[in-house]
């Protein structure tokens, strides 16, 4: 066994080394380091409905090609997503995993905002005309057939942050802020802020307290964290939409 | 004689500014910390001669968190969306994410984990919060391999001290 405490010239060379090797292929791809993040939690998420026993169906392929949406432009028709499918009492129960779907407010027909990842019904994407000032599509789902979503930022995080993800629940979800939600018959991950970063004691203090008001998940340290947070034995630990209300 | 180049800048080299920075930033603070717990407190005064690894180490855990951990969440994906569809491209913007890209990345990952298993650097190293964990897990690895070289026990041996009371933060 080699020691780096004994050895620390080689481990030194050993490490310079690598470095030197994969330079080109790690610096082409750190440009898109946010993406992969984003790509990395939408994983998380499938995972997520894969554990919780549902059979999941990649739809909307391009050319033989996954068209993952970065951003908030296009219309969704031109993207791929995830199914989720699962039998319940002898009816298919199907979910669309989406990202960067326009999404409906609960409070104004005529408002919209982009969470980074959405569940929908199935088939539910509207796209219209008329949202423009010219005749350029616009596509979204209303709040009615909306069920949750994730906000995904690769950043350390700050109070700033955790309080403009509870306004996005406020303009998608009213019902989380008021206390209000009904019990869901299926399983779906609360809205839940996925953040890179490690936290302090303040977020972590302002974690607790939106937490323990709200229907939410805060997800800190998703670097480390990823896979352990949403493994089969620590999935539990998350807020779900089938439990009972907070209040 | 020339200085010699610190292990970060090393690794940054070439990166985005902003991915650099954040890497650098973050390597220089802890780094900073790290030296005064060492240089103040009892608990951490074992790796007083170990600045070198102190440096690798460190250095190797912020880029691992970064940079790897992203790289293998892309590499991930790409093997959920495989199992699922007939696709052989993830397609971001103009960019596309090919079975050769893939394997670029996948390569980089081995590589660099047959590199850690090589010095006995468990992946749970490089998880902590605070520098004084990453410091605590040095020492953990270091009386790990101490005990593993005069031939004794292992796994009992390799795991976090407890009981440190004087600690300012």
């Amino acid at each position: 066994m080699t020691s780096l405490f004994k050895d620390i010239k080689e481990f030194e060379e050993e490490l310079i080394l690598f470095s030197n090797k994969f330079k080109l292929t790690i610096v082409s791809h750190s440009k898109r380091i946010s993406d992969y993040f984003e790509i990395s939690c939408f994983n998380h998420l499938v995972k997520f409905y894969e554990l919780n026993g549902y059979t999941l169906i990649v739809e909307n392929l391009q050319n033989n090609q996954y068209r993952y949406k970065c951003t908030t432009m296009g219309i969704q028709s031109n993207f791929s997503n995830f199914v989720a499918q699962k039998k319940v009492k002898d009816k298919l129960e199907e979910f669309e995993i989406q990202h960067n779907l326009a999404v409906q407010s609960s409070h104004d027909k005529e408002l919209f905002t982009t969470p980074d990842i959405s569940i929908i019904n199935k088939g539910t994407v509207v796209v219209v005309d008329d949202y423009y000032e010219t005749k350029r599509k616009f596509s979204y789902v209303k709040n009615s057939d909306f069920i949750t979503f994730c906000e995904v930022k690769n950043f350390t995080p700050f109070p700033e942050l955790l309080f403009n993800f509870i306004g996005v629940v406020n303009e998608l979800q009213k019902d989380i802020i008021n206390n209000k939600t009904k019990k869901s018959q299926l399983t779906h991950l609360s809205p839940s802020l996925m953040i890179s970063g490690k936290p302090n004691k303040q977020t972590l203090r302002i974690k607790k307290s939106l937490e323990n008001r709200y229907r939410v998940n805060i997800i800190y340290d998703l670097f480390y964290s990823g896979t352990q947070t949403f493994s089969k034995s620590r999935f539990k630990n998350l807020k779900t939409t089938d439990e009972k209300t907070i209040a | 004689m020339a200085k010699e180049t610190p292990f970060i800048n090393i690794l940054t080299y070439s990166l985005p500014y902003e991915l650099s920075n954040q890497i650098y930033s973050e390597y220089q603070n802890r780094y900073k910390e790290a030296k005064y717990l060492i240089e103040n407190y009892k608990t951490y005064k074992t790796l007083e001669k170990n600045l070198k690894q102190l440096e690798l180490l460190l250095s190797l855990s912020i880029f691992h968190r970064r940079v790897i951990t992203n790289l293998d969440g892309a590499v991930k994906f790409y093997g959920t969306v495989i199992r699922h569809s007939e696709a052989d491209t993830i397609k971001m913007g103009s960019y596309d994410f090919t079975l050769d890209e893939k394997n670029k990345i996948l390569a980089v990952i081995i590589n660099y984990n047959e590199l850690l298993k090589k010095f006995s650097i468990t992946p749970d190293i490089m998880e902590y919060n605070e520098t004084r964990e990453f410091l605590k897990n040095i020492i953990n690895l270091k009386s790990y391999l101490n005990v593993n070289r005069k031939g004794g026990k292992t796994e009992d041996n390799f795991k976090t001290q407890e009981g440190e009371d004087d600690l300012p933060f």
